[in-house]
């Protein structure tokens, strides 16, 4: 056993420890937003479209912790890793709020741009869905990459090609929003679908242990 | 007649049984890579049943290569378990035993 083989087994520990299907889950509640926030902008305005959903989520973070106390850790087990792993994990946050921080910037500028109107991307360019894609795969390749998790790469391209198929969409006159509700709607829906199937088989392969151990 | 003339110059003749036993080798590879385990977490990645694993770990604690801690999650007994440094040290030993026994680096 060499150290390339500990390396394998301490990510494949990683994953068995925190692969349930429920961040895939959360990852799917974000995404959705894309779907139905161009819906709710004409009645809410573009701020409030999306703010609503930032007590959705919160709500659905504390039910996805109290769902992985209740019903996963008891039947998968817990870990506490060492301090590699932890310091990946640190530097992937990172990378994730650098990425997101990025985002949010670029959209803040584009946004006062168009408004002062020293920035004019227009209405159809492919900046804003071009800027969306890469942000989304940079910030799932990473995901991927540090948690090991193969359909996070999947994931990550999936959601980079979708403002792309929904601008087409929207410019040949199949769908409204840029194509965004068609688009993120039908990814959102499989991620969800995905995280769900992975948590039930998950479940379903790790009943509750009759006993603690006797030692 | 066999002439043991390997005898004394046997690379594995100082290997640490303790950790040689292939439950063994597989639960103290398992808290190798991490810092530490509960037992659920145990019994589903090595596959032993729960009696064969408090057997082996017993052993294991005997010589003082694993600690044991017994505590609650919630309201329910919870143990976890992880490798002492002596334990550590010797699953160090063990595998450069084994690759110079072996000569392949594995």
């Amino acid at each position: 056993m060499n150290d390339q083989d500990l390396r394998a087994l301490e990510r494949q520990t990683f994953r068995a420890a925190t692969d349930d299907g429920l961040w895939d889950v959360l990852i799917a509640g974000v995404f959705a937003m894309f779907a139905v926030a161009p819906l709710l902008s004409a009645s809410m305005g573009d701020f409030w479209s999306s703010a609503v959903f930032v007590p959705i989520w919160a709500a659905a973070f504390l039910l996805i912790r109290t769902i992985r106390a209740r019903v996963v850790a008891p039947r998968v087990g817990t870990v506490t890793f060492g301090q590699d792993r932890m310091r990946k994990l640190k530097r992937l946050n990172i990378v994730l709020l650098v990425v997101n921080l990025l985002a949010a910037l670029l959209g803040v500028i584009a946004a006062l741009g168009a408004q002062l109107g020293w920035l004019n991307l227009g209405n159809g360019s492919l900046a804003y869905p071009l800027g969306l894609g890469l942000v989304v795969v940079v910030g799932f390749t990473g995901a991927a990459f540090v948690t090991g998790i193969w359909r996070y790469y999947i994931y990550g391209l999936m959601l980079a090609i979708a403002p792309l198929v929904g601008e087409w969409l929207w410019r040949n006159d199949l769908a409204s929003h840029h194509g965004f509700p068609v688009v993120f709607g039908v990814a959102a829906g499989i991620i969800f679908v995905g995280g769900v199937v992975r948590f039930a088989v998950l479940v379903n392969g790790h009943p509750l242990p009759p006993h603690d151990l006797p030692v | 007649m066999i002439v043991p003339s390997t005898v004394g110059t046997d690379p594995l003749s100082g290997i640490d049984q303790v950790i040689h036993a292939p439950a063994r080798l597989r639960i103290v590879t398992q808290l190798y890579v991490v810092e530490a385990v509960d037992a659920t977490f145990l019994v589903n990645q090595t596959g032993l049943t729960w009696g064969n694993l408090a057997t082996h770990l017993r052993k294991l604690e005997k010589h003082d290569y694993v600690t044991i801690e017994k505590g609650y999650r919630g309201r329910k007994p919870n143990t976890v378990i992880s490798l002492t440094q002596l334990g550590r040290e010797a699953f160090r030993s063990y595998r450069e035993l084994m690759q110079h026994a072996l000569g392949d680096g594995s």
